[in-house]
């Protein structure tokens, strides 16, 4: 598996560190287990085609996989706005009922869904995936000084909401 | 990557989130068997390399050809391919007498063998411009200037001498000398004194006064033909008018004629334009320089075109390049913020 080919880390092996990473940030982001999963498919089989343009001089394999992984979950969003939008234009459609994240508090959970998906994103980068603030600004396309107020406001606000739903 | 650690009043929520789930077994299975295709080694794409490498390869041999005939001596060389384009010239016209090559420009050396084919009429204009030590000097250069003239078989066409002030004084001679004899007059006339500067230009008349023969032989038998004509019976406006044909063929080849004479002499005697002067002025170039010397010229002429070339393009093009980082710059910007509203209200 750990292969190395050419000088570089093997596919199967940068698949093997980082596929829970990559789940679990999708995971966070859409909040919905099965999207996750789809998109970590679509994610893998994105990078798999692109494998051979991949410069590890330029970006670390987790940073490379999150830009993947983000556009797809963009790709994901502006569907779902589209279809919101058409099924609102076509007919009243009953909500359909919030997925439950596993593993999550109550409390947590709630807070989370009260998050906006670029708040849930700047947590996945930095708490779950642990990047630095310098590789979680490139993949979010921002300043470090931003990200960095961003995961503060973010965390702030998730640590505002469990207490709330916690009393 | 080294984590970067997160505020400690958050701990409890960094726990509850890392508490997430991992990957189901499912989408791992899927994952690694589309990992363990990706690197199954695949034959590599060599067309497109062989395909840039042989690009190069051409691109550098015309380079090379481009520089190394670019860099044909001006001398001898350049006799050789007059010669070749002499050749060429002549198979494609009849009687190889109606092209008129262009004069070679060569520079003087005592030693070097002037590009004149004995027994060929040869157009030769030199210029010589000497410096000697002092006036009295400049006497002396002069006068042995038209003995030299003299003894090889040449005439003093004209000499203007003078010494007008401050010690100094030139003279300008024009001598006219036997074509056969110029290698020998080159070498006598440069060691008059200093050479300053040269010139020497040769153009093959020997074409020329062929052509100017058989257009002399042609015009001949025309007039001969209408001779004829006219002692026979004619009507007598025909006769008038066969008359006056023969006037200008015999015009014609009074004037042709007098054409071929000027040629001969011309392909006779070469003219030397001889300077000489007592003052100080800018030394010779080297007549020859070195195969480095050559090579060094034209890769420093090929490199200030090439940087001409790209200061051209960057000139015209650097409007159009900031508009386009301009555009860029904002279509990334307004794709962000696209990003940003749409992660906002998901």
């Amino acid at each position: 598996m750990g292969v190395r080919t050419g000088g570089r880390p093997s596919f199967a092996a940068i698949a093997e560190e980082h596929l829970d990473a990559v789940y679990r940030y999708l995971l966070l982001m859409t909040r919905d287990r099965v999207v996750a999963e789809d998109l970590t498919g679509d994610t893998f089989e994105k990078a798999f085609r692109s494998w051979r343009r991949f410069d590890p001089r330029r970006a670390s394999p987790r940073t490379w996989l999150c830009h993947i992984a983000r556009n797809a979950a963009l790709d994901h969003f502006r569907s779902e706005e589209r279809r919101r939008r058409r099924e609102a234009i076509a007919a009243d459609v009953a909500e359909a009922e919030e997925p439950r994240l596993e593993g999550l508090s109550e409390p947590l959970e709630t807070a989370i869904a009260e998050l906006s998906a670029g708040e849930r994103e700047v947590l996945a980068l930095r708490v779950l995936l642990e990047l630095d603030g310098r590789a979680a600004a490139r993949v979010l396309g921002i300043s470090p000084t931003a990200c960095s107020t961003r995961l503060s406001r973010a965390l702030q606000k998730l640590e505002e909401k469990v207490r709330d739903h916690g009393r | 990557m080294a984590a970067e650690p997160i505020d400690e009043r958050y701990d409890e929520i960094v726990r509850g989130l890392r508490a997430l789930p991992s990957a189901p077994a499912e989408l791992r299975g899927r994952v690694l068997e589309l990992a363990a295709v990706a690197d199954t080694p695949r034959p590599r794409r060599r067309g497109l390399r062989v395909g840039v490498v042989f690009a190069l390869l051409v691109v550098a041999a015309v380079a090379a050809i481009s520089l190394t005939s670019g860099g044909s001596r001006p001398g001898q060389k350049s006799a050789g391919a007059g010669g070749a384009a002499e050749r060429a010239s002549r198979a494609a016209t009849p009687h190889g007498a109606r092209a008129k090559p262009a004069p070679r420009l060569t520079t003087l050396r005592q030693d070097a063998a002037l590009p004149i084919t004995p027994g060929r009429l040869t157009e030769v204009h030199a210029s010589l411009r000497l410096r000697v030590r002092n006036v009295d000097g400049l006497s002396k250069a002069t006068a042995r200037a038209m003995r030299i003239t003299r003894s090889l078989g040449g005439f003093v066409q004209s000499v203007d001498y003078g010494t007008p002030s401050g010690g100094n004084g030139d003279a300008y001679l024009t001598v006219r000398v036997p074509v056969g004899n110029v290698q020998k007059a080159v070498t006598r006339f440069t060691a008059l004194g200093a050479i300053q500067s040269q010139h020497l230009s040769i153009r093959d008349l020997q074409n020329q006064a062929n052509a100017e023969v058989l257009r002399i032989l042609q015009l001949r038998q025309l007039a001969a033909q209408l001779r004829a004509k006219l002692q026979g019976s004619l009507a007598p406006e025909e006769r008038v008018a066969v008359q006056a044909r023969l006037d200008a063929v015999r015009g014609l080849l009074r004037a042709k004629t007098g054409q071929h004479e000027g040629t001969l002499r011309e392909g006779r005697l070469s003219t030397f334009e001889l300077e000489l002067t007592t003052r100080k002025g800018a030394a010779a170039a080297p007549s020859h320089p070195g195969r480095i010397g050559r090579a060094a010229r034209h890769a420093f002429s090929a490199l200030s075109k090439t940087i001409a070339g790209l200061l051209y393009v960057l000139i015209v093009l650097s409007p159009l390049l900031v508009l386009a980082a301009a555009v860029l710059w904002g279509a990334r910007y307004r794709r962000r913020r696209v990003e940003q509203r749409l992660l906002a209200r998901a």
